[in-house]
This record gives C-alpha cells, structure tokens and sequence, in this order.
C-alpha cells in the first residue's frame, strides 16, 4: 500500500487550482488524503507553488512517493 | 509532466462530447494526478468488480494495459484540441471572464461613488443594478 504525493485539482471550471496531497494510492477517487502540504496555483503569472519543506521532506523520507508532477514543483521550489 | 492546466481547462470546457470512459480517465489523469498504470489499474479493478457482479460482457472480460490508457487519453486529447481549433471556447471563455470581472470592478466603484456623492437616485440604482448583473454573470461562468 504505498503512500503518493499529488496534485488533487480543486478551483471552478476553467480556473484549475491544485491541493498538494499525501495520499493512499489505493484511494484515488473517494476525495480522502492523509495530509494537505501545499497549494499549487497555474493560473498566476508566474505560477504560485506554495509547500511546507519540512513536511515534503519527511514524508519522502518516511517512502512517501511523489508523482512526477510534484517531483518537478518541488525541485522548483529547491526541496528536492 | 501529467498535470496540465491547459488540458484541466479543455476538459471542463468541452468534457461533454468525449465518451464517459475518456472523460474520467482524463479527470483521473489530469485532475487526480494518476500514472497510467494507476488509471489502468483502478479500470481493471473495476471490470472485475463488474463481472463478479455478473454483469457481464465481452469488452469487460478484457482487461486494459497502461499502452492502452494511454491511446485512449491521447485520443479524447485530441478530440478537444480539435474543438478548441474548430470553436475556440476557452479562449472565448477566458476574455469573457476577464471583461465581466473588469465590469464588476467598475459597477461596483461607480456604485459606491454614486451613493458617496449623493448623485441622483437613478444613477445609483443603475450602477447597482449593473453591480448586480456582473455578479450574476460571473456566477453563470462558473457553472
């Protein structure tokens, strides 16, 4: 059962805006996730990435997996 | 990267002519930010669902690979790019926003001023009643 960083889209049509997730891969659709660390936002100009370090660190630490998609936020942010 | 605002938007804007089977696998894949092998995984978790249930059919008793999630999103992608090109609705969508959004900015400056100023009756019940359209307006974009 692993344990995935992602993005969850929440925001109203046409203005996407993400939740950086931890959660059970197994539990894609039922909208449950372990912990919220961060938002992503697209939309501005330049886009606003906005994830608590310490926490994105110990989850990787502690087997979380990031999709590829947070992988490449968090190494814009200088986490990874 | 999966995740793709652009695609996210397509989505919403013209979801309705993909088949459901596409649409939900593009939702999944760029709203929940799964892997093709987690969309296929989940879809043949859920054809084996269906046919334990003893609902079923030929197509159910295949399963489907991570090479064939993937046809399928390229397809319905390509669907939508063509739509875009044929209606241009998104862009259409996104000048709207942002002139309605401008509207109401000024509806509701003009308002405030008007009542502000003791400007005549009709004047502030006009710029209230734009205020209030914008607003309205705004709303429906977003259904």
């Amino acid at each position: 059962m692993a344990v995935k960083i992602r993005l969850r889209r929440i925001g109203s049509k046409g203005n996407p805006f993400y939740r950086v997730v931890v959660a059970d891969s197994r539990y894609p659709r039922d909208g449950r996730f372990i912990e919220e660390i961060g938002t992503y936002n697209p939309m501005t100009d330049p886009s606003e990435v906005k994830i608590d370090a310490d926490k994105a660190k110990a989850w990787i630490a502690n087997g979380a997996q990031p999709t590829d998609t947070v992988k490449n936020l968090l190494k814009k942010e200088g986490i990874l | 990267m999966a995740v793709n605002p652009e695609f996210s938007v397509l989505l919403d804007i013209y979801g309705n002519i993909l088949t459901e089977k596409e649409r939900s696998m593009l939702d999944y894949y760029y709203n929940d930010d799964l892997s093709l092998r987690e969309i296929s995984d989940n879809e043949n978790a859920e054809r084996r669902e269906r046919r334990d249930l003893g609902e079923q059919t030929a197509r159910e008793n295949d399963t489907i690979t991570r090479q064939g999630v993937r046809d399928t999103i390229k397809r319905a992608e390509n669907k939508l790019i063509a739509m875009e090109e044929k209606l241009g609705l998104v862009r259409k969508y996104r000048e709207m926003s942002q002139i309605v959004a401008e509207i109401h900015k000024n509806a509701e400056k003009a308002a405030v001023r008007a009542y502000q100023t003791r400007s005549p009756k009709e004047i502030i019940t006009a710029a209230s009643e734009i205020d209030t359209l914008a607003e309205k307006l705004e709303e429906y974009l977003q259904q």
